[in-house]
């Protein structure tokens, strides 16, 4: 068991989403990034899809009732353990009693918290994400009792540190397809979506990122069809709307760009800032369909 | 005849299937064979397939190559219309309370409809609407069918709160909320059947396909359904056609 002393701004528990249960327009949920929730997991033993800790902006501090192997990843949210400073990206070994401090971000937005044996809240459609509307109670609460699962290996004989690509945090280019409705789009306005600089409002959530930029592109409605987490929707009055891990299943905005699964991951670590798109290429060689940037700066 | 839909990538794990672009029964019904057929024939190579009005979005898994999928699917697309039987659907009768304590923007609607309360209410529960898919909020049924005579543009101001289980409409839409949302509908009734439920799987009794009725009920009957939905699991009951 893990008590939670306090909860810090924003922590939910994530997994890797819900799937099997969009057509009842179940949202997909999940790590926001992805990415850094499978790595804590790897470093602790755990499948990648094992539940962990989110925390946004500022981190929860939670009492260990028992002992186990713990990774922090994700942004830098200056961890201690009883005290002193802990590594990220590295397993760390927790003795029964031990306290850990998440602090407030130095980089990142979220930061993640894999136990071995992972978060064992019961399952609900298949996923232990937390959403409001399908697992409201999956948001950490002070005083909150979480259970551990049973895991195989308590120890890890890896206690390398891994070094994450700079690029996951610091790189201005969120790689994206053409979306649907790209081409539908006249070709200057296709080519300022692509090279204009955006930035992240505060108006952003688990849902969606609301992006502003200084030039005016519009679309028109489409008739409602199916949306997932990185599509990019352009309103009638020139909103541009990432959608993010929480989003529904279906809009009936122009759907202009598609955002790869690497980005939704990076975006999910990206301040309200400075992002701009360009058309370089270069970096999504192997896919075959054509490969913009959205990038931030 | 109904032209074939076209295939497009949907960034790196979806498959985008698109009609026409119109709301239109035909295209409704192609889209439903097509999907119950797919997931009888090449289930294995998908997780979930997302219907809607005029498209079919597949998410395949991972390691599936997208343009194999698609050839597959165009073989099964021109299969398709030989083998396919008319599918049974199920009618669902759901209680709604048209009380104005419940359904607040019921007097202004049939104001600015120029009908009585009583002859909204009877035009709405008149009709078999169609479930065409589910999206929007978890739950939330896109239902087609509404009477000309009930279309009205939605508030200019949405509401901030919209509680679960309100009954309303929204331009050329009727619909019920299944959870509490904001939502600039217009507010006619409340109905006691919980319409989401994420610890039961399926979470909704509704599915793309299904068919509902809407039936006026009392403000004690909507109370004491809603009293025996908060302790125990319900359904609504189906509709006999007499």
């Amino acid at each position: 068991m893990i008590k939670v002393i306090s909860s810090g701004i924003f922590s939910s528990i994530q997994d890797q989403g819900r799937f099997g249960y969009r057509k009842w327009g179940v949202p997909v949920s999940g790590a926001m990034d992805a990415f850094s929730a499978r790595l804590s997991n790897q470093l602790v033993n755990n499948p990648v899809e094992a539940a962990v800790i989110e925390m946004t902006y500022s981190g929860a501090s939670l009492q260990f009732l028992c002992e186990t192997l713990i990774a922090i990843t994700g942004g830098d949210f200056a961890p201690t353990l009883n005290g002193r400073s802990i590594p990220l990206n590295s397993p760390i070994v927790i003795k029964t009693g031990d306290l850990l401090r998440i602090g407030a971000a130095r980089y990142g937005l979220r930061c993640y918290l894999a136990v071995s044996g992972g978060i064992a809240v019961a399952p609900i459609l298949g996923s232990r994400s937390y959403h409001p509307n399908v697992a409201p109670d999956y948001r950490l609460q002070k005083g909150q009792l979480l259970p551990i699962g049973e895991s195989l290996k308590k120890t890890s004989h890896n206690h390398a540190i891994v070094r994450i690509k700079k690029a996951h945090f610091e790189d201005p280019a969120i790689p994206v397809h053409e979306g649907p409705e790209f081409n539908l789009l006249p070709k200057n306005m296709q080519s300022l979506l692509l090279n204009t600089p955006f930035t992240i409002s505060n108006e952003s959530n688990r849902m969606g990122y609301r992006l502003e930029m200084n030039k005016t592109l519009t679309a028109p409605e489409i008739i409602t069809s199916a949306v997932q987490p990185g599509t990019v929707q352009l309103t009638p009055s020139g909103q541009l709307i990432v959608l993010m891990r929480d989003c529904p299943t279906t809009g009936g905005y122009a759907r202009v760009l598609q955002l790869t699964e690497e980005g939704v991951s990076r975006l999910g670590q990206r301040h309200s800032s400075y992002i701009s798109t360009s058309s370089d290429t270069s970096n999504c060689s192997t896919l075959r369909s054509s490969c913009f940037f959205l990038s931030a700066r | 005849m109904i032209t074939p839909p076209t295939f497009n990538h949907f960034g790196e794990q979806a498959v985008l299937l698109s009609w026409k672009p119109q709301i239109a029964p035909a295209i409704r019904d192609d889209i439903r064979q097509l999907d119950r057929l797919m997931h009888r024939e090449l289930s294995a190579l998908f997780m979930e397939t997302v219907p809607a009005y005029c498209s079919l979005t597949v998410f395949l898994h991972p390691w599936v190559d997208k343009e194999d999928f698609i050839r597959k699917t165009q073989v099964l697309y021109k299969q398709k219309q030989a083998q396919e039987k008319e599918h049974k659907t199920v009618v669902w009768q759901i209680p709604v309370c048209y009380d104005t304590s419940l359904g607040w923007d019921l007097e202004a609607f049939a104001k600015a409809k120029s009908m009585t309360t009583e002859e909204v209410i009877s035009l709405h529960t008149q009709e078999t609407y169609e479930v065409y898919f589910l999206g929007f909020l978890p739950g939330f049924p896109y239902l087609g069918g509404l009477n000309e005579r009930l279309h009205l543009p939605r508030k200019t101001k949405p509401s901030i709160k919209v509680p679960a289980g309100a009954v309303a409409i929204g331009g050329q839409q009727t619909g019920v909320y299944p959870v509490e949302s904001p939502g600039g509908w217009h507010i006619l009734g409340q109905t006691p059947i919980p319409f989401f439920l994420p610890e039961q799987s399926p979470p909704s009794f509704l599915e793309a396909g299904h068919q509902i009725r809407f039936s006026a009920i009392s403000l004690e009957a909507y109370r004491d359904i809603k009293a025996r939905s908060e302790s125990a699991f319900m359904l609504p009951k189906k509709w006999n056609h007499k």
